[in-house]
């Protein structure tokens, strides 16, 4: 061949190839900037995101609209308060009946249901004296669950998915966290209201019920990652990741129950269990200690070496050292065991404490709704007290598990079908 | 001769006196609902009559009247809880006929008299008395029962209103009607017949009341006690 000729094509190539890589560079670049504007979370996207772009600081002034008059419906066939949007500030007031009576049973969801029926729906309840109050509800939900203990008052058999919880090995009980006769779940975007409708409802209960505890939650205002519905809790993590959804076919299956008694019939069954953390001990590790004993990375909340929250967890992958990138022994690795997706559906809320023993108690109110615990809750606790390194810096304090009545209809009262 | 007549005119006129008694006291009155209390509604084979000061302000029976069925709409009704004493209820009553209707009495199961009560301005002062001719409500309106505003009394509890239970009131008309309407016995605070120390009088018919956690029954000008003769 012509030496020139091979010179000329040569060169020709060369710069057809330049020309190529210099536009798929420009291409690269442009999705690079775009990406850090719109976070996308689909795994396997090709959208060029970086972990750097999604551990990047966000705008702090997101605005996120909270509507004080906004109403959540009170009647229908569930309750509401489960698969509701989460609100911002949320209390559960523990109650046992004064006696063991089924007629006191009886007028004690009588009159929450009158209260409830009322302040929900931004209307004062009756002798209220302060409706001004009433009228701001903010999504405000009241939702009542019954113990074991109620349905033995009445002299009812409790339903089937109402089951004690096993002492698990790590769990450590506070007799003032124990459990009681039924339990009250309220909720609001206004702490305001929250607070007003307690007051309420234990003047309403007063010569009916005596509080025994209350337990105070909140939830930050913003999504932990834009798009995701997970919160951070009070380490920082992103929570609540491979939770079903509501209004989803793999929620319904999972929460609600199905019975022929009307009593149990569109109810569930919620475990709230206290869990202390221990914030001083955790403080002496640093990021990457923490994250191996989560299985997480804390910014974006993806597995371990992943880019999105909703990655599946990579159980196979090893590093270098043929070590498992999620560790054996990991929080979010051992709480899945074998299951590829949801096994529970969990709704939690923070906590921090005034005083306890001089000390500012901040925790986890871990709420868990389900319509079998045998099949997701138990094994996955089991577990976790078991194998889990996470253990070290948390303390179950308080456990409790309470049967969600079914819905009421207009006229009806809560657990109405529980007296005929 | 002389003296015969005034003797006769006497004697006459015991006779008169204890006969007019004892008519007043036999005329159709159970031995157990007697005219010793304003307020009270006595019903017997569909006609009721109502025991009230007359004007010469004794207690007394009225003329009995019939008695048909009405029905009234009501909303948001309820009684505050109490063990025993006094008591009120409260609630919205509408009246959805097209003439005025007027409620001249009330009867409950739970107390010897369910008066109607009004709170008016007198001489400076808020003044809870019974109000005379009832509670008259025009067409399409609602008469609002309340704490502090109108509203029915329980005189004399026979039974504790217990929170969350249903206590019935019935509401008598002027024109014969009558209704049973549902009150949620309820707690609250409030509504006390109680005036802070140092107020006396100003409450004509009052007297402090006996509410939950009251533990005085017999404080002085207590008008119960001056109506039990």
């Amino acid at each position: 061949m012509n030496k020139t000729l091979l010179i000329k094509t040569f060169s020709l190539v060369l710069v057809i190839a330049g020309a190529v890589l210099v536009t798929v560079g420009i291409l690269g670049v442009t999705n690079t900037t775009t990406s850090d504007t719109s976070i996308q979370l689909e795994a396997g996207a090709d959208n060029g995101i970086t972990e750097n772009s999604i551990n990047a600081p966000r705008p702090l002034s997101e605005e996120v609209p909270i509507s004080t008059s906004a109403v959540t419906p009170f009647y229908g066939e569930r309750q509401a308060g489960v698969d509701s949007s989460v609100n911002l500030f949320q209390t559960f007031l523990g109650y046992n009946l004064d006696r063991e009576d089924k007629e006191l049973a009886r007028s004690a969801l009588v009159v929450i249901t009158d209260d409830a029926a009322r302040l929900t729906q931004g209307t004062p309840a009756l002798g209220d004296m302060e409706p001004e109050i009433a009228q701001e509800p903010a999504n405000l939900t009241i939702t009542v669950g019954v113990g074991e203990n109620f349905y033995k008052i009445i002299g009812k058999n409790k339903p089937k998915q109402l089951v004690k919880l096993p002492a698990f090995k790590t769990d450590k009980l506070q007799p003032q966290w124990k459990q009681t006769d039924f339990v009250i779940q309220i909720s609001s975007n206004d702490p305001l209201t929250l607070s007003h409708t307690i007051r309420m409802i234990n003047k309403s209960l007063d010569s009916i019920a005596t509080l025994q505890w209350r337990q105070d939650g909140f939830v930050p205002v913003a999504d932990a990652v834009p798009g995701s519905e997970s919160k951070r809790n009070l380490m920082g993590q992103v929570d609540g990741t491979v939770n079903p959804k509501p209004n989803t076919e793999e929620f319904d299956n999972m929460v609600w129950v199905e019975s022929s008694d009307p009593s149990e019939n569109n109810g569930t069954v919620m475990v709230l269990r206290r869990i202390k953390l221990l914030m001083d001990e955790w403080d002496l590790l640093d990021q990457a200690a923490q994250e191996n004993s989560i299985g997480r990375e804390r910014g974006s909340g993806a597995p371990l070496g992943g880019v999105a929250e909703s990655e599946d967890i990579p159980l196979e992958k090893t590093d270098a050292n043929g070590l498992p990138v999620i560790p054996l022994d990991s929080h979010a690795r051992v709480a899945r065991g074998d299951a590829s997706g949801a096994t529970i559906f969990r709704r939690p809320y923070n906590y921090d404490e005034g005083l306890v023993n001089g000390e500012i108690e901040f925790g986890q109110l871990f709420i868990m709704y389900a319509n079998d615990l045998q099949k997701g809750f138990i094994p996955m606790q089991t577990r976790i007290a078991e194998s889990d390194s996470f253990n070290e810096w948390n303390e179950t304090i308080g456990s409790s598990v309470y049967f969600i009545l079914p819905g009421a209809k207009e006229g009806e009262f809560l657990g109405e079908n529980l007296f005929t | 001769m002389y003296t015969k007549k005034i003797t006769a005119g006497i004697v006459a006129g015991f006779i008169a006196l204890t006969m007019s008694t004892g008519i007043a006291s036999a005329d159709m009155s159970k031995p157990n609902t007697k005219c010793n209390l304003s307020g009270v509604i006595k019903v017997e084979k569909n006609k009721a009559q109502l025991c009230s000061t007359n004007a010469k302000g004794k207690l007394s029976w009225s003329k009995p009247w019939s008695l048909k069925k009405t029905t009234m709409e009501s909303s948001d009704t309820w009684a505050k809880a109490a063990a025993e004493g006094m008591s009120a209820a409260f609630g919205k009553i509408e009246n959805n006929a097209s003439k005025p209707v007027t409620i001249v009495a009330a009867k409950s199961p739970y107390a010897k008299a369910v008066q109607l009560h009004e709170v008016v301005m007198k001489d400076g002062m808020m003044v809870m008395q019974e109000k005379k001719g009832g509670f008259t409500v025009k067409p399409g309106e609602t008469l609002e029962l309340k704490p502090g505003g109108n509203h029915l009394m329980f005189i004399g509890l026979n039974k504790t209103i217990k929170p969350g239970t249903t206590v019935p009131i019935t509401l008598y008309t002027s024109d014969g009607g009558f209704v049973k309407l549902n009150f949620m016995g309820r707690n609250f605070a409030g509504a006390n017949e109680e005036y802070p120390e140092g107020e006396e009088g100003g409450m004509p018919g009052h007297g402090s009341g006996e509410m939950p956690n009251s533990d005085s029954d017999k404080k002085p000008g207590n008008h119960m006690e001056g109506m039990r003769k």
